[in-house]
């Protein structure tokens, strides 16, 4: 009955999953390989997975690359860095690898899922090793570090980090007779937009729901998603409310556009066609918004994201993390491999190749970000950003199905024209739900 | 599926009885299983299996990587008391009913006019298979863009026609039906050649006579060419009711379930429980449910026409 199949894929591939784990949880797994050699002549061969392609890919090759030819050629260390897919594709990879028993020593991994995997066992906690090597932990930023740490321990280090912030389309600005640093409070935010919208006849703001943004204005609003201990949410206070009123009004006016999370890419579209003058998005695309503004004969500027009671911004991105289903001998390669990519230097590099921000303090110095900072200055408002008002993610593992609910009352509420008490009340309860 | 492995069946053990009789061996009993031993075998490891474990991960609470926890039916009491998988259902059922209905009447009205064999009708025909062969991916990609509420194709042309745009696949209540349309529109060129196909191979004298009679054209369409491709119509019926429950790619491309759950199906709906928020008991619970719809869907339909069929 192949008709089955169809309600079976699922279970299928989780089958397989298990299926493979009674059978080969004992051996140590692909990166194994290699590293039995007791005379210590060959290396010890680790595997590193990473995510996306593109500047991203290449910037995690070429970094294999110089560790293998520097550090690693010295302690015996070969990485062979494999490219996996999206975030998402990594969890589910790393987790079916870890039932099979083959994970790889070393993977990026979404700062949110940190703490499913940290508690479940699949990752390796870093502190001693920090401990041990002395790792200055105050040079990474503070509002990188949250998104590390599970209970006491450190669990990852961070590696391509970002934060959202609000970009400008600053000719369309100037065209509006309006301040091209940009708007610093929620009513100047406001006034922008109308502005911007009878001036120009572009949107004053496009944005889409999502949910990384609406973390960010429950910030800037005083307040948090989810509560402390992430045990539910603060979407129905009247902290929460006034988010959605706020920028409900804006669009129920014109001045600002939301599309529905579905449709993220209509953002990009808006502001490559000047037909909105802000919009938010990750520092990360910084490079690529000076492309196509440069392309389309338009000047971008970027600013905090604006405040209504103070500012604050969550990060986002991957941070490197050891697994524990591998040899002590592989966990030393593991983490020498870890603390090289995540050190001064290299994050300067990779920072200065992608468009991340920097995680190190320190890397604001090397010469490699001082040039950045004279050819495109944007990249200090980032940092600055970065190091005045961000903090990290819940990590609730609960909190992705939780996202979709709150990508749902922003579809509702900012798209769709629903009402916000009755939406917010009958979300409220889900989204706890979903928390427990 | 059923009724291949059926035939199969059928068409392998006459081929052992004939052999039997013919040689007369008592080691020849064995063959036809030996025969078949492969085919089952990859049944029971990748079906069999698959389906058992499930059920028996439905009682659980387990994250794919954490300790299994038994909860007994919780996750199905879960599943009740859930609005939002009651929405799904709703999507999945209207999805299905309206995409089988569709996808049959069209073609069917399709195949009566092209089924001539005229070189403007096989051209016709090949036009109408074309989406067919192409990959779903690729389909909904070019959808995505003519359904486009800003930039697409479609909305252009209502505008030039001064009509108002419409958020094809961001309107909560037109998302569905879109992704109905496309689903219809990729099937309606093979469910047409299957009717064509099954149309020719009704005998000619059948239309002679009604010919003699000064039958009239619906009258021969509902007396001789409907019951005699009933046989098709219920092969096609099964399989696109099994394939609507199971549709996947269009929504996972074109909408990921939304706006606002709206277009959000059973199989969608469990790959997002069981791989975006690793609740695998819950989205095994509900595979379970989708087995029991597509059975129960199953069982009925053969009990409610397969004697009404014309087999020849």
């Amino acid at each position: 009955m192949r008709k089955i199949i169809s309600a079976l894929l699922c279970a299928a591939m989780m089958v397989s999953a298990a299926a493979c784990s009674s059978g080969t949880a004992d051996t140590v797994g692909s990166s194994g390989q290699g590293s039995e050699d007791p005379s210590g002549a060959s290396p010890t061969k680790i595997t590193f997975w990473y995510a996306w392609t593109d500047k991203i890919q290449e910037n995690n090759v070429n970094l294999a690359k110089q560790f293998n030819e520097t550090v690693g050629k010295e302690k015996g260390i070969e990485v062979d860095a494999q490219y996996q897919g999206s975030y998402d594709d990594v969890h589910q990879k790393l987790q079916a690898a870890y039932v099979s028993g083959s994970t790889p020593a070393v993977s990026v991994m979404e700062i949110s899922s940190i703490k499913r995997f940290a508690q479940n066992g699949v990752i390796e906690p870093l502190s001693p090793y920090i401990q041990q090597d002395g790792v200055d932990m105050n040079d990474f930023y503070q509002g990188l570090l949250q998104n590390c740490k599970v209970g006491d321990a450190w669990y990852g280090l961070p590696y391509l980090r970002s934060t959202p912030i609000l970009y400008m389309n600053t000719t369309l600005l100037e065209k509006a007779g309006l301040d091209p640093s940009g708007p610093k409070t929620w009513e100047e935010l406001a006034d922008y937009c109308k502005t911007i919208k009878e001036k120009t006849g572009a949107y004053g703001l496009s944005m889409y729901s999502y949910i990384w943004t609406l973390e960010a204005f429950f910030l800037e609003n005083g307040t948090s998603v989810l509560n402390k201990d992430e045990s539910a949410t603060n979407l129905n206070t009247d902290q929460g409310k006034y988010v959605l009123k706020y920028f409900r009004d804006l669009i129920d006016k014109g001045d600002v556009r939301c599309v529905a999370g579905a449709d993220s890419s209509k953002v990009d579209a808006d502001y490559m066609n000047q037909k909105c003058a802000m919009w938010f998005a990750s520092t990360a695309n910084l490079s690529k918004a000076l492309s196509v503004a440069k392309q389309n004969h338009f000047e971008v500027n970027i600013c905090y994201i604006p405040k209504n009671v103070q500012y604050g911004v969550p990060t986002g991105g991957c941070n490197l993390v050891m697994t524990t289903k591998i040899s002590e001998k592989e966990k030393k390669a593991a983490w020498e491999f870890i603390k090289w990519m995540t050190d001064t230097e290299q994050s300067a590099y990779a920072s200065k190749y992608t468009g991340y921000v920097t995680s190190r303090k320190s890397a604001t110095k090397t010469s490699t970000i001082q040039d950045l900072y004279k050819t495109t200055p944007q990249f200090k408002v980032a940092l600055d950003q970065l190091n005045d008002c961000s903090v990290g993610r819940p990590m609730n593992p609960g909190y992705t199905e939780a996202s979709k609910e709150l990508v749902n009352v922003m579809d509702a509420v900012w798209v769709n024209g629903a009402d916000i008490d009755s939406t917010v009340a009958k979300e409220e309860t889900k989204i706890n739900q979903c928390l427990k | 599926m059923e009724t291949n492995y059926a035939l199969n069946g059928r068409v392998r053990t006459s081929a052992a009885v004939s052999k039997k009789s013919g040689a007369g061996k008592a080691g020849a009993k064995l063959l036809p299983y030996t025969m078949v031993a492969p085919s089952i075998a990859v049944f029971c490891v990748f079906i069999l299996y698959p389906i058992g474990y499930m059920i028996y991960l439905s009682f659980f609470h387990w994250n794919l990587i954490g300790p299994k926890t038994f909860i007994g039916l919780e996750n199905y009491l879960d599943l009740l008391h859930d609005a939002d998988f009651w929405q799904v259902m709703g999507n999945s059922f209207l999805y299905m009913f309206l995409m089988v209905s569709f996808s049959l009447m069209i073609p069917l009205l399709l195949a009566f006019t092209l089924k001539q064999d005229t070189r403007l009708n096989k051209f016709l025909q090949g036009v109408l298979f074309t989406p067919y062969i192409v990959s779903l991916v690729s389909i909904s990609y070019v959808w995505m863009w003519m359904m486009d509420s800003d930039y697409g194709l479609i909305n252009y042309l209502l505008h030039l026609f001064g009509m108002s745009p419409v958020g094809w696949l961001s309107d909560p209540s037109v998302a569905l039906p879109s992704l109905i349309f496309v689903s219809v529109w990729k099937g309606i060129g093979y469910n047409t050649i299957i009717f064509i196909s099954s149309m020719e191979t009704i005998p000619q004298y059948l239309y002679e006579a009604a010919n003699l009679d000064h039958a009239k054209k619906h009258t021969v369409f509902f007396r001789i060419t409907l019951p005699m491709i009933s046989p098709t119509i219920f092969f096609l019926t099964l399989m696109n009711i099994i394939s609507a429950f199971k549709v996947f790619e269009t929504v996972n491309l074109m909408t990921q379930g939304g706006p606002m759950n709206s277009t959000n199906t059973l199989v969608y709906d469990i790959y997002q429980y069981g791989f975006q928020f690793y609740k695998i008991g819950y989205a095994s619970a509900m595979g379970v449910v989708l087995m029991g719809i597509i059975g129960i869907c199953t069982v009925l339909y053969f009990r409610a026409l397969s004697r009404r069929i014309h087999y020849r």
